[in-house]
């Protein structure tokens, strides 16, 4: 009898504290967006729901915490990847990521480059098209809905043959929207893919910013912050990187649009999230 | 029932016994041949390892025979055997050329099974560490960098020189919980030991001694796992066949059979680390054991059994020190105050945390199961939390610090022969004499 209470008691105490676990990581309806502090290097996770896009990796396994953090446990799928370009900083991980979890629809643009990372990323690719996922190459205007709500449209044009891009202007560039809110991610754009996508009008004013190339003064131009008239502006980068982004100049610009900055070399991964026509910091978390 | 057995029955099954011994340590010898010098094995293909011994056949015939016999050999090696050999010593020299041959073709087949063996071993051990490695980085999803190294040095002995931790533990004299010894051993043969309970006896033996040693090898023969396993195994052995074990002599056998086999390590720091703490608990555990054990019983319930096993790791962890203080004195020049302190009261949690430790490894291993991914996850947020508290406890020492000192020689002379004069007076007051534990312990006679 002393015993079966033992055992009843140990019970309680294990599924409580594992029912409490369950609904912490349990997801809601509304869209969570996650900008991951990877050091220098972008990733980025969108959720809803058991519904989740991630974009880009980083260069290490930093991410994972980040995702292990956000993700639920028994959900081993994230059903769209996509890698906005060739650097390492931003797809460095991939590989081992699609080793852990399940995909069902890849976004990968047509890279020149041939490096180990990316020959590690096509590995990964194949195996994952055996077991059924989907390559795509963005198009404009094509788009993925999520289940409850919220659109991600791409922006990115064809690259015509004859053009000389640098692999950062080959980024994929979208939009999220979702409410009465719209959230530009730019990957790595520089002045000149930024400008080529102003001409032919495609950006819309926006409440956030993913600053494009964290934040270099090859990107984010005037004109450009001009038009977007970002509420928050988010930089991904490194503390004390060498490169010595974000600059100056680009802080300046933002600052004068009005933007918000919020940096992941400051505060560690970012947690927003979308509930109609309100952006909320849900969290914010320096890892290590 | 016991048996009485004679004094005849006895010898016999001495007799028996060192024989096995004999036997054992011949084949672990040969092994740890075997398995030591993996790293030039491991590079070759097994092609170039078969070409390896190849020589064998002309050298031994060529280099060892007489003159007119290794004349007749070696032209006959160069040229077909029937143009050579004369009918005087065409029938010695054919047969002993023969002889050798077979002799080194043994050899040779010998030869190229056991660098085959090694390929395959470290193949599949190189393979056993990827997949871990690749689960390793699973884990990192649940756990930050740092626990999951502090994992790793707890149950695999791993340390990683970037781990942010090792500043704190070294200073508050911790960093041997982070190499894989005597509590990884037993731990490894308690549970092996537990899981074959049903089977026989002998292939429980068989099967505890494999895992003991699988783990050794895994680990690449960590001088204090080789110690603790050696240990581990003769007391087993011995017990298996009924005959009395001497810890100290156990102790004294396993490091001599350490250095019969690996004389180079007899210069091994951990070694002699390992032996003189083990040493250290079987002297001075039970001597400290006297000071507290007269004295009113802790409160009952779960705070007095947590208070009796502290005391208890307490006086483990100082008997431990006891010897191996004068040996970091001498080496390092350093005396680390704060370890006498800190180890008693940080040292007991371990057990339980190395043993979620293994067995958040084991889930990993099997995450593919989600049932089994949802534990693994559920026991790294309670062991995140763990984690976090004993960091911050071995933080909490920082303050004390100032009790670790830099020696030089005079000073690491003096602390040395305070460090004689402590124990020699626990010494005395702890012998066996019935009036001194008397007046020192009220013990009844």
């Amino acid at each position: 009898m002393k015993k079966l209470k033992k055992l009843i008691i140990y019970c309680l105490i294990v599924g409580s504290s594992f029912s409490y676990f369950v609904i912490k990581k349990w997801p809601d309806k509304s869209i969570q967006i996650t900008f991951c502090d990877v050091g220098q290097g972008d990733s980025i996770l969108i959720q809803q729901d058991f519904f989740q896009v991630l974009i880009d990796s980083g260069r290490d396994e930093r991410v994972l915490g980040c995702l292990g953090q956000i993700l639920p446990p028994w959900d081993r799928k994230i059903e769209v990847m996509i890698l906005t370009h060739g650097d390492e900083d931003h797809l460095g991980f991939f590989g081992k990521i699609m080793g852990i979890y399940d995909t069902q629809f890849i976004f990968s643009p047509d890279t020149p480059k041939d490096t180990k990372a990316i020959r590690e990323v096509k590995e990964a690719i194949a195996a994952k098209l055996t077991r059924g996922a989907s390559l795509k190459q963005p198009i404009l205007g094509q788009s993925i809905s999520f289940p409850s709500g919220g659109v991600v449209t791409f922006l990115s044009l064809p690259s015509e043959p004859t053009e000389e891009l640098t692999e950062n202007d080959r980024s994929i560039v979208f939009l999220l929207e979702q409410g009465g809110t719209k959230w530009l991610f730019t990957g790595d754009l520089e002045a000149g893919g930024e400008l080529k996508l102003l001409k032919l009008g495609l950006f819309p004013q926006v409440e956030v910013l993913k600053v494009g190339h964290h934040g270099s003064k090859t990107s984010s131009t005037q004109e450009f912050l001009q038009v977007l008239q970002p509420n928050l502006a988010i930089v991904s980068v490194g503390a004390n990187n060498k490169y010595g982004h974000p600059a100056d100049e680009v802080l300046d610009n933002l600052r004068h649009t009005g933007s918000v900055i919020l940096r992941t070399d400051r505060l560690g991964d970012i947690t927003l999230s979308v509930d109609g026509e309100q952006i909320v910091v849900n969290r914010t978390q320096r890892r290590e | 029932m016991a048996v009485k057995m004679t004094s005849n029955q006895r010898q016999l099954i001495s007799l028996i016994t060192i024989l096995i011994l004999i036997a054992i340590f011949i084949l672990i010898y040969f092994f740890t041949l075997i398995l030591i010098h993996h790293k030039l094995a491991t590079n070759k293909s097994r092609n170039q390892a078969k070409i390896i011994s190849i020589p064998n056949y002309f050298d031994l015939v060529c280099n060892n025979q007489p003159n007119l016999i290794k004349n007749q050999i070696c032209s006959l090696v160069e040229a077909p055997i029937g143009e050579n050999f004369g009918n005087q010593v065409r029938s010695p020299a054919k047969q002993i050329f023969t002889v050798k041959i077979l002799i080194n073709q043994v050899k040779d087949y010998l030869k190229t099974n056991l660098y085959l063996l090694k390929f395959r071993f470290f193949g599949l051990k190189n393979s056993l560490e990827e997949y871990q490695t690749k689960k390793s980085e699973a884990l990192l999803l649940w756990h930050q960098q740092d626990y999951l190294q502090f994992m790793n040095g707890l149950v695999l002995g791993q340390k990683s020189p970037q781990a942010s931790f090792l500043p704190a533990f070294t200073n508050a004299g911790l960093l041997h919980v982070l190499v894989a010894s005597g509590f990884n051993v037993a731990l490894v043969g308690g549970l092996a030991w537990k899981m074959t309970k049903k089977i026989s006896r002998i292939g429980q033996l068989a099967i505890v001694f494999l895992a003991v040693w699988g783990y050794v090898i895994y680990l690449e023969f960590e001088p204090p796992l080789l110690r603790a396993a050696w240990m581990f195994s003769l007391v087993l052995g011995l017990k298996y066949l009924g005959l009395r074990t001497n810890r100290i002599n156990i102790l004294a056998c396993s490091v001599a059979l350490i250095l019969v086999f690996k004389p180079d390590l007899i210069d091994s720091l951990s070694l002699w680390l390992s032996a003189l703490a083990t040493l250290g608990i079987m002297v001075f555990s039970r001597r400290l054991f006297m000071f507290w054990s007269e004295q009113p019983r802790l409160a009952g319930g779960i705070l007095g059994r947590l208070g009796s096993t502290l005391l208890e790791e307490g006086e483990v962890s100082l008997a431990a020190q006891a010897l191996i203080f004068p040996v970091l004195a001498w080496y390092f020049h350093s005396a680390n105050f704060v370890s006498f302190l800190a180890n008693p009261l940080l040292l007991p949690w371990l057990g339980t945390i190395t043993q979620l430790s293994g067995l958040q490894f084991f889930l990993s291993l099997v995450s593919q199961f989600w049932p089994l991914r949802l534990a693994s996850w559920w026991l790294a947020q309670i062991l995140n939390q763990f984690f976090a508290w004993y960091f911050a406890a071995v933080a909490w020492w920082q303050k004390f610090y100032f009790l670790n000192y830099a020696l030089n020689g005079d000073s690491t002379k003096l602390v040395i022969a305070g460090w004689i004069g402590v124990i020699s007076l626990v010494w005395l007051i702890t012998r066996t004499k019935q009036e001194t534990k008397n007046h020192f312990f009220h013990e009844k006679t």
